[in-house]
């Protein structure tokens, strides 16, 4: 098992398309950060950074937790095309590196090959882990990058409950009691939830390509399922739920962003939609994948 | 129809395929292409069918430079690589429809070249239901059908078993007997003297030898 | 081979023997329609023009202006409407060049009758999905629809325009709730289709999905996909872009695009896929 997870990491990683996923996210994560920057750079810092003086005490400018990174790293992003694109695409970048590869050593043959030299546990659990794996860097390094671009320029201060109008960070928003107490953490568990879904994207397309013989839908069909999912989520919440106030964020393109999310984004919710799309990924692969033949086709 | 090439080059990437190759092939002979997988001789066959276009260097037909006088040869069927097909249509109706374009034969000769090529009776079964060999074999079919002044067959061999590769022979010294101009790549030694006038060998995209085979 | 002769194949094997992306578009505009009348229906409206219905489908958004408080919302059914078109129609023409379509080509003798006729091809399906759309929102709508691309007042309950909505937006609008948009989507189509020929078509898709997706964002003309939405046109709110420049723009790029592909397809390397 060691050996094939070696070999399959080694195709993974040291691999064109690898770098094409991270290039384009690479691209709009710095965008993002550069437009941030610049938004945050027209703001005069002494007028920023300036004290005054309320009934003879020194009062540091209540503004100041505004213009906050935790308010303009990728994740906290609101205002650039960059940073909206990010988030529609991210499907499509963790898709690009690996999860097309099942397909192509089906058809041209390699996979026979292989199979016939291992098992097919080991060789789907490999290329599982493979595509998992590259699904997930390929997210958590664009973010990282925006992370010490972004630090380098706007200072980390801590958000105020009282600018929510700034923030965007509401009760109903994940994770937002950290938001505010220990903003770091919650940046922190934002940049690993991206990456877990990077991760369960690629292992989305993964599992498509044991069905679908032809490599456009298995890249583009995580990102046309958001896609769709969000008309759908709008339409049945506008039908159905108009007068309710269980609006659940259900679209991982928006509650995967740490601010500005339209509807409520609950824990439980997310929890719950996370494993469904992990099963709906993992069962197809090992169950109907060890069964059928596939690799004959 | 006389073929001749000058010092062509095909440059992909950064990957050299053919290097400064030249030569003449004799109208009405059969030139077979002799060389190692991945020698360049899929390539070269590219070049004179028109598909690619050489990085430098010239490819004449009959005396007009491919890619400048015109953009394919005027009468050329080809067999390169694994020949394509629609997968939902039968043997019948991928000739057919080929047939359509020019125009120039009828049903009737679709049915004689499918015989010809052994697929009599699997030619209503549906692409995708073919075997490698009725494949191969309909590839050559859809070569040879129009009664083409050039044509270039890529690996004609390739998984026929030996009734295939004697029928293959036959009908490819009958249409260099009625006058077309043939050129087949194959690393099959066996199979390219029996068949070929003459022998060009290839290695790393640059020929390295050149016989005439006396014993055709 | 003659043009027709090609056109002919491509409309067979590219358009008939594909007739199921229709069937899922239509699903898309039954969807659509369906809540477009429900949502009438919850303001208790029961009457709407054909004009309404279409703007809704078609016509997009408000801008959005990054703002205290103001949250994006991303125009879901027109971006759902164009990338469904563009994923469609992405496919095609890569896989008749690196396939059969060789063998048509060189028994043709031409490179550029293949190309014309994949553009034609292009703009009699993507054409066809709008048909798909008005029949379908003409035969739903044979209860409560008035028959007229008037747009009616009470549209601005449905589709949100935001503050800039002007006085008199009732007025006639056909060219941008139907011309535009069938336009836009020819134009960014075959210019997908023509990247297709230098790139592969995944990059070719990721290109034209970014203008798609950058357009819904940002309202500026440089984003040709707002002319292509009649919610951000000068017509019906006070900021909105002009139908004469989108014309314009999408008839330069209908034609670029042509272009280039001849340009591509004269001189480019016909190989298998592999």
């Amino acid at each position: 098992m060691k050996k094939m997870l070696r070999i399959e990491l080694k195709k993974a990683f040291f691999s064109k398309s690898f770098l094409a996923g991270l290039g384009i996210l690479l691209l709009l994560s710095f965008l993002s950060g550069l437009y941030m920057i610049e938004n945050w750079s027209e703001y005069n810092p002494n007028a920023i950074n300036s004290t005054y003086i309320k009934n003879g005490e020194i009062v540091i400018n209540p503004i100041i937790p505004v213009y906050s990174f935790f308010c303009a790293w990728l994740g906290g992003d609101t205002l650039s095309l960059a940073g909206t694109m990010f988030f529609y695409f991210l499907p499509v970048g963790a898709a690009l590196p690996y999860a097309w590869s099942y397909h192509t050593e089906r058809k041209c043959g390699y996979i026979k090959n292989v199979i016939t030299r291992t098992s097919r546990k080991k060789y789907y659990a490999s290329k599982s882990i493979a595509v998992f794996s590259t699904g997930a860097i390929v997210i958590l390094i664009p973010y990282i990058v925006n992370i010490f671009m972004v630090s380098a320029f706007i200072p980390c201060i801590k958000p105020w409950t009282g600018y929510n109008m700034y923030n965007f960070v509401y009760f109903g928003t994940l994770w937002s009691d950290l938001f505010f107490t220990k903003p770091i953490i919650h940046t922190l568990f934002y940049v690993l939830l991206n990456s877990l879904y990077g991760g369960l994207f690629a292992l989305l397309s993964f599992s498509i390509s044991m069905y679908i013989k032809n490599i456009i839908p298995i890249i583009f069909s995580p990102f046309l399922i958001i896609i769709i999912a969000g008309y759908l989520e709008n339409v049945i919440y506008e039908k159905y739920f108009a007068n309710s106030l269980l609006y659940y964020e259900l679209v991982p393109t928006h509650f995967l962003r740490s601010r500005d999310v339209h509807y409520m984004s609950i824990g439980w919710v997310i929890t719950i939609e996370t494993l469904i799309l992990f099963l709906v990924s993992v069962i197809p692969i090992f169950i109907i994948g060890r069964k059928w033949k596939n690799e004959l086709n | 129809m006389s073929i001749v090439l000058k010092n062509v080059t095909k440059k992909i990437g950064r990957n050299m395929i053919i290097n400064d190759v030249s030569c003449n092939i004799e109208n009405g002979s059969i030139t077979g292409f002799k060389g190692i997988n991945g020698s360049g001789k899929t390539m070269l066959l590219r070049l004179i069918s028109g598909l690619i276009y050489p990085t430098s260097g010239t490819v004449e037909i009959d005396k007009k430079i491919l890619g400048k006088d015109i953009a394919f040869p005027e009468s050329i069927g080809i067999m390169l690589e694994n020949p394509s097909f629609i997968n939902s249509y039968s043997g019948y109706d991928n000739l057919r429809m080929l047939a359509d374009i020019k125009g120039l034969i009828d049903e009737d000769r679709i049915c004689e070249v499918m015989d010809l090529v052994g697929l009599k009776e699997n030619g209503n079964k549906k692409y995708r239901k073919f075997s490698l060999g009725m494949k191969q074999r309909l590839g050559i079919a859809a070569a040879i059908m129009e009664k083409p002044g050039i044509i270039l067959l890529d690996e004609p061999t390739n998984a026929l078993d030996e009734s295939g590769v004697k029928l293959l022979t036959e009908i490819i010294i009958a249409e260099r007997n009625r006058g077309a101009t043939i050129i087949l790549s194959s690393h099959d030694a066996q199979f390219l003297n029996k068949t070929s006038n003459r022998i060009i060998e290839i290695s790393n995209g640059k020929i390295t030898n050149e016989r005439n085979n006396y014993d055709i | 081979m003659s043009l027709i002769k090609f056109i002919r194949f491509d409309i067979k094997n590219g358009i008939m023997r594909r007739l199921y992306v229709y069937l899922v578009y239509s699903l898309f505009i039954v969807v659509s329609v369906w809540f477009f009348q429900g949502k009438l229906h919850s303001y208790e409206i029961e009457k709407y023009s054909i004009g309404d219905c279409l703007l809704f489908l078609y016509g997009g958004a408000k801008e959005y202006v990054p703002k205290t408080g103001e949250v994006f919302e991303m125009p879901y059914l027109w971006l759902v409407n164009h990338l469904l078109i563009l994923y469609f129609t992405l496919n095609y023409t890569d896989n008749d060049l690196t396939g059969f379509g060789q063998q048509l080509i060189y028994r043709s003798g031409g490179r550029v009758i293949w190309w014309l006729s994949k553009c034609i091809w292009n703009i009699i399906m993507v054409s066809g999905f709008y048909i798909i759309g008005i029949i379908i929102t003409l035969l739903l709508g044979i209860n409560n629809a008035e028959f007229t691309l008037d747009i009616s007042e009470h549209i601005s309950y449905v589709v949100n325009f935001g503050d800039q909505l002007k006085q008199n937006h009732t007025q006639k609008i056909a060219l941008e709730i139907l011309l535009l948009p069938i336009l836009y989507s020819v134009a960014i189509s075959l210019l997908q289709m023509s990247l297709t020929l230098l790139f592969k078509p995944i990059f070719s898709y990721i290109v034209s999905s970014s203008i798609c997706l950058s357009s819904a964002y940002k309202l500026t003309p440089i984003l040709i996909g707002n002319f292509s939405m009649a919610a951000r046109n000068d017509k019906i709110v006070n900021n909105g872009v002009s139908s004469a420049l989108g014309i314009i723009s999408f008839s330069i790029i209908i034609i670029l695009s042509v272009i280039i592909g001849v340009l591509i397809i004269r001189k480019c390397n016909i190989l298998n896929k592999e």
